[in-house]
């Protein structure tokens, strides 16, 4: 492999974070693909924005809260997030309804883009996979 | 053009897998290049070499095997998605002590660094599930 060759890859997390296990399939490939060194970024549109809400508990129905591990996204070297904001309107819900992903000195790494920004990143890259 | 594929849905219930035999033949015949193919979620299940469709229905999982065996295609199964599923070869069964197999010996069973590999390797990364 030739090392100098980073591509850019997004990850977008576009289903709601139970009731299929695509969200957090996505999430061990997201951890594990990071070792590779290359360009990563994650974007949350639809219900994938519902992996970020702050107040889960699935435990009723069974399943542990394996979204708390996009905090850890930083320490992969994952620290471009984006959160599109016609999905979290169209919900009715606020940034404050999220949790934040700290980050060196940034209180919150997620970036909240209009749809049409998110398009112009996706036109960016490399290697687009969605969950 | 090298292609690398993502397949991420099971046999039968869903097209998907039709859909990625059928791409994976049409970029060889078109004289282009597969990196490698990588089954992921309910895509392990393609890798069975159990499965007795009725005969005159097509064969999802053989036609799979089949090609890899004629074109030598590197196809390999998630194995932490296999693992959770059931989907094992001889040496997995035997890490956990378990009294049988199930995956075809055409593919391979490693972690999901092939397919992120894969990706950087090929000029087109394709996904196949909804």
């Amino acid at each position: 492999m030739n090392p100098s060759k980073t591509k850019k890859f997004m990850y977008v997390c576009r289903r709601a974070p139970y009731g299929t296990i695509y969200a957090f399939e996505a999430m061990e490939l997201m951890l594990m693909g990071s070792a590779f060194g290359q360009d990563i970024s994650v974007a949350f549109i639809d219900d994938g924005i519902y992996q970020l809400a702050k107040y889960q508990d699935p435990a009723s129905i069974g399943m542990k809260q394996f979204t708390k591990g996009f905090k850890a996204l930083p320490d992969f070297d994952i620290g471009k997030l984006y959160v599109e904001e016609e999905s979290l309107n169209s919900r009715g819900l606020v940034k404050s309804d999220l949790i934040e992903i700290p980050m060196d000195d940034l209180e919150n790494a997620i970036e909240f883009v209009p749809a049409e920004k998110l398009s112009e990143l996706i036109a960016q890259q490399d290697v687009l996979l969605q969950f | 053009m090298k292609f690398n594929l993502l397949v991420n849905e099971g046999p039968y219930t869903h097209q998907a897998s039709d859909s990625a035999y059928l791409f994976t033949q049409a970029v060889i015949e078109s004289g282009h290049e597969v990196v490698r193919v990588f089954f992921y979620h309910d895509g392990v299940y393609n890798s069975t070499r159990l499965g007795t469709p009725p005969i005159d229905d097509r064969n999802v999982m053989a036609r799979w095997t089949e090609l890899a065996k004629e074109y030598e295609i590197d196809m390999v199964v998630c194995v932490a998605a296999g693992q959770r599923r059931g989907m094992l070869d001889e040496e997995e069964a035997k890490r956990f002590n378990l009294d049988s197999n199930n995956v075809h010996q055409n593919f391979k069973v490693a972690g999901l660094g092939q397919f992120i590999e894969g990706s950087i390797l090929a000029d087109r990364t394709i996904v196949f599930g909804d």
